[in-house]
């Protein structure tokens, strides 16, 4: 029990990690990328294959580039770096010419592109069969399943910390508001010298960052990832937590993935099989959406509402 | 009024497929004069305030703001060089709040780089100040103060008049673009708009206006340029133009 327990926990500051950077590109900026995970999915492949060497033996074959053996924490440095490089090349090419709505339709197909890409080339990370065997970052200490779970959730926490802190910041910086602004109306912001394009590109850029890090977290925790942990589909669940938890409110984002993702996805994994084998699975669906349609016809702004506006050199925060 | 021109509108082109809105339109704007900008629906006022502020790029024409060509240059670039425009439509930052929705409007703000934002929040936050003190005098000027906090969205049609104006004024403009500033506005607000109007020019702001309420370019402008066809027809003091049988005409459609 604890360590289930735990290993929510851990999961859980993952995946608020996720929701986060989707927050800053949604909620804070206005940006629609539907896939969103397939950044955290570089993440992870990259996190990999540059910490975990040459395939290990006797567990069966698989094949990968790089082959790295850096330390973890360069590595999940590195899977948000090239994440994040990843972003750049999509914002590049898709949001120079194209509003929102049709952004995210391009951001959905280039999502089945690297799907496709990543499932079929397997020189790359081992195609359809993934990456697994991939070493703890405790290396080789040897850990109890709940001794690894507490590690990882040191480190996912320290990192949810710091990208709280970004999130924050962002927020309530001028910056933060000139991303409102773009949300709202990019002519308004344009008119008032705003460079709209610059700042789609910095939060691009930052959100793909973070969703590559938790990947990154996220194979490191539980050693395995192959394509069909990153379907596009898993997105949704992602804009579910975000659009519950509250859109544009860093606290909302962190309740959010805990809230969706953990008590309802995560958990419901441990329920008895009753029924067909598939019903929890569908089940799980089901309650989510019915979460979200609920959210949306009551609080529409979510869980917690954006966050109000806190003015510096007044010393009050509304 | 024109000793010293600020905008020069000259020979510009701009056709929206076959309909050429701006046929040949051409006229200066002395600097901190009040220019109307007045004529019948559909003489290409408002295409010609959108390739100024630039939203469209002319067909051909130039557009000397300050002796630089600016056609075409994109709404970024020009709002950047000083020409700051409001809409026919208003169009706040439905979310946001008021102040908000005026503090956007700085220019220069050296927190908008993010990653001075992020990891020197000491060299933005004294501006943060300075702005936040200046976009609340703007709003007490307008009478918005109480809604500091209110979302833009709660607003009325005739308040959003008014903090359309307090928010163009926040970025410091040169030259002030307005769109029809009191449509569907009513009438004790309209002389309230006109009487914080008439105080930009002594600040430094030249005002552009495109105006249907003729009591209202009376009292704010002190030169009026008739458009009609995409092209200027005349222009002088609205009196002048009043008794000129072409606009007569222009109006009236003969």
């Amino acid at each position: 029990m604890m360590y289930f327990l735990v290993a929510a926990l851990a999961l859980g500051c993952i995946n608020a990690i996720m929701v986060l950077g989707f927050n800053i590109q949604y909620g804070f900026t206005g940006i629609l990328n539907f896939t969103y995970y397939t950044f955290a999915a570089i993440g992870a492949y990259i996190a990999a294959v540059t910490t975990m060497g040459p395939p290990p033996q006797g567990v069966g074959i698989q094949v990968y580039i790089l082959q790295w053996s850096l330390p973890w924490p360069v590595g999940l440095l590195l899977g948000g770096l090239v994440a994040a490089a990843a972003g750049l090349l999509v914002v590049l090419i898709a949001v120079r010419r194209l509003r929102s709505d049709y952004l995210a339709i391009v951001t959905v197909s280039v999502g089945y592109i690297i799907w496709d890409v990543i499932d079929n080339y397997i020189p790359l990370f081992n195609g359809d069969n993934g990456l697994f065997a991939v070493p703890h970052i405790t290396g080789s200490m040897r850990l109890s399943s709940l001794g690894y779970a507490v590690v990882m959730l040191i480190v996912s926490a320290l990192c949810l910390g710091v990208f709280y802190l970004v999130a924050r910041r962002i927020y309530h910086s001028p910056f933060g508001r000139v991303l409102r602004a773009v949300r709202e109306d990019e002519v308004v912001a344009a008119s008032f010298g705003k460079n709209v394009f610059q700042a789609q590109v910095w939060v691009f850029v930052i959100g793909s960052f973070m969703a590559g890090v938790a990947g990154g977290l996220l194979i490191q925790y539980i050693g395995a990832w192959n394509p069909n942990a990153f379907l596009p589909l898993e997105t949704f669940v992602l804009l579910a937590a975000l659009v519950i938890g509250g859109t544009a409110n860093y606290n909302g984002s962190i309740l959010g993935a805990f809230l969706i993702i953990e008590v309802v996805d995560e958990a419901s994994r441990f329920l008895p099989t009753f029924g067909r084998p598939d019903l929890v699975g569908a089940v799980r669906a089901i309650v989510i959406g019915v979460a979200l349609i609920l959210v949306l016809r009551f609080k529409p702004g979510g869980l917690l509402a954006e966050s109000r506006v806190r003015l510096y050199g007044r010393g009050e925060a509304r | 009024m024109t000793t010293e021109s600020i905008l020069e509108i000259r020979d510009v082109h701009f056709a929206y497929g076959g309909v050429r809105a701006v046929d040949g339109c051409s006229f200066t704007v002395g600097r901190q004069a009040s220019t109307g900008l007045i004529g019948p629906n559909g003489a290409g006022k408002s295409t010609l305030i959108e390739v100024v502020a630039g939203g469209l790029r002319p067909q051909s024409g130039q557009v000397l703001f300050e002796g630089e060509d600016i056609a075409g240059m994109g709404r970024m670039g020009i709002a950047r060089r000083g020409i700051v425009r409001t809409f026919q439509l208003s169009r706040e930052l439905l979310h946001l709040p008021v102040i908000e929705n005026v503090m956007i409007a700085a220019q220069d703000q050296v927190g908008e780089n993010p990653m001075t934002a992020l990891f020197a929040a000491p060299r933005w936050r004294p501006q943060e100040t300075d702005l936040l003190q200046r976009a609340d005098e703007l709003l007490a000027w307008v009478g918005l103060e109480r809604l500091r906090y209110a979302p833009a969205g709660s607003l009325s049609g005739g308040q959003r008049r008014l903090l359309d104006i307090a928010r163009a004024l926040m970025a410091r403009p040169k030259l002030l673009l307005l769109d029809e500033p009191t449509a569907g506005v009513y009438p004790a607000l309209v002389q309230m708009i006109a009487e914080r109007l008439k105080e930009l020019p002594a600040m430094g702001v030249t005002l552009l206006m495109v105006a249907h309420n003729m009591g209202f370019v009376a009292s704010v402008c002190d030169d009026v340029v008739v458009m009609a066809q995409g092209r200027m027809l005349t222009r002088g003091s609205l009196d002048e133009v009043r008794g000129n049988r072409e606009v007569v005409q222009a109006y009236l459609g003969g």
